[in-house]
């Protein structure tokens, strides 16, 4: 079986419809196949966080605008100070995998709405693009900081499975990059227009959603 | 609180009936020189050895709440997976897995200390409160742990190593390296290096190898401490800064102040002509860079 036939029965895998013959084939490619096991976890991370979601709730502002365009689009925000190529590139990549993580879990939440509800967002607007500054760091930070309490409410689902130690371990990793993050929020401060404070900040969000994200995975 | 010595008593006479509970495992089935072996075993050990038989075996104990070892599969995979009842988490089983020396492992666990040695494959090895150390030669090796450490012996090839509070150590190793700790200290000592991305955020990096002309190496930390220490001759491009640490430069001129207005201080100057590109930054970790003994 290949990866392309793994990944078209992986809803049935999980939701456990498939026949025996076919379920004992995908289980045996995913014990072999990492990108398709990561795909597979991914997947069931979702349905789990589905699981959880109140069937009526909201997003907590329509977020459809701005990630149809940038689907549509495919444009990234980019800083409009001068960056060099690797730190632009940083960035939008943390964004990016932000915007991936709002846009999964605003998927989840549209599929539970009711099917009057979700006719109609379409695309408009465009993605501004973020400015160095002050209030450029915060438009970014909310972002990130909106795709990590997402990833920390999947967390605290699976937080009741986790032993003590490793609950207090995670805590303790999640409070050192809390603490980074104020310490970067106050030397921008004092140099608001640093493109190397910006994309230390990037950075070390991002280093938070992954760090969650891995938790989220090996925990699985 | 005292034991009395009847208590004591009970105590041992119980332990090597605990012990005899433990179920003793013995299995084998054949395997492709270069196929893919998957282990998972949820705590306790697991150690694989490559060896020069087509044959996958495995060896060890079943801990309590496992209710057997399942080794299936065809030529091209194998799986050994010891089964629980309950709550995996807590089921301690110590397992021997012996490989086709050519083969890919993929090894999971939750609690398990992991070890791989004589394998020639790409390892890929994930566990969430084990060390994870893997041994001589993969010609890839990606290693994830949460709370455990990772230690990769590895000539060359590429690493993956990443921790989010165990230390990662990677030696002698060469080709691409990627690897990160949030709170964990990172160490890489030995081979040379073509790319390298080392990240922490309070852990402290120390990268004492060799670069590859034409090479990169990009350094990133918040509060951790950095040293570079780079053979002689190295030739590379240096772009180094922090905002609040100091920076200690033996290898060429010292740093400077990049504003009046703040701390930060900046560092950008070549070796050996240039060529190779080195960055790091800090916020307020400091910065050794020194020539490697």
């Amino acid at each position: 079986m290949t990866c392309e036939h793994v990944t078209e029965r992986l809803d049935d895998y999980l939701d456990g419809e498939l026949a025996e013959d076919a379920f004992q084939e995908v289980e045996l490619h995913l014990a072999s196949c990492p990108a398709c096991r990561e795909e597979e976890r991914s997947l069931r991370a979702v349905v789990e966080r589905a699981a959880v979601l109140p069937r009526h709730q909201d997003p907590p502002r329509d977020l459809w605008p701005e990630i149809a365009e940038e689907i549509a689009s495919r444009r990234r925000f980019t800083m409009v100070s001068a960056v060099a190529a690797r730190p632009a590139a940083r960035w939008t990549a943390g964004l990016a995998a932000a915007a991936t993580v709002v846009l999964a879990v605003w998927m989840v939440s549209r599929e539970t709405r009711p099917e009057r509800e979700i006719a109609g967002p379409a695309p408009q607007g465009s993605v501004q693009p973020i400015a160095a500054g002050r209030d450029g760091f915060a438009e970014a930070e909310r972002d990130y900081q909106r795709a990590t309490a997402e990833l920390m409410a999947a967390l605290g689902a699976r937080r009741a499975s986790l032993s003590p130690q490793t609950t207090a371990t995670i805590d303790e990793n999640l409070r050192v990059i809390d603490v980074a993050l104020a310490e970067i929020r106050a030397a921008l401060q004092s140099d608001p227009s640093s493109p190397r404070l910006g994309r230390l900040l990037a950075s070390t969000h991002e280093k938070k959603i992954e760090t969650l994200r891995r938790v989220l995975k090996l925990t699985t | 609180m005292m034991m009395t010595k009847t208590t004591i008593a009970i105590v041992l006479a119980a332990l090597p009936a605990a012990g005899a509970a433990q179920d003793r495992i013995s299995r084998t089935r054949p395997a492709a020189p270069d196929g893919v072996v998957h282990v998972e075993n949820p705590a306790g050990s697991i150690r694989v050895i490559g060896w020069d038989r087509a044959e996958v075996a495995v060896s060890g104990s079943l801990g309590h709440g496992a209710f057997g070892l399942d080794l299936r599969g065809d030529q091209r995979r194998t799986v050994v997976e010891v089964e629980t009842e309950g709550n995996p988490h807590g089921v301690h089983s110590e397992i021997e897995v012996r490989v086709p020396a050519g083969s890919d492992v993929v090894i999971e666990s939750f609690a398990a200390s992991v070890s791989v040695s004589e394998v020639k494959g790409t390892v890929t090895a994930e566990t969430v409160n084990g060390d994870i150390r893997v041994g001589e030669a993969p010609r890839e090796v990606r290693a994830e742990s949460v709370n455990g450490g990772v230690s990769v012996s590895s000539r060359g090839g590429r690493v993956q190593a990443e921790s989010v509070n165990g230390p990662v150590t990677v030696r002698g190793a060469g080709g691409e390296i990627n690897a990160s700790t949030v709170n964990g200290p990172l160490s890489v000592t030995g081979g040379t290096f073509e790319r390298g991305r080392l990240e922490t955020v309070n852990g402290r990096i120390l990268f004492e190898a060799g670069l590859a002309a034409g090479g990169s190496l990009d350094v990133e930390t918040v509060s951790g401490e950095v040293e570079l220490a780079l053979p002689a001759g190295t030739a590379a491009d240096f772009t180094v800064s922090t905002f609040s640490g100091d920076i200690r430069n033996e290898l060429g001129p010292a740093a400077r102040r990049a504003s009046r207005y703040t701390t930060e201080k900046e560092l950008a100057f070549s070796t050996g002509g240039g060529g190779a590109r080195v960055t790091v930054e800090t916020l307020s970790g400091g910065i050794v860079l020194r020539r490697r003994q």
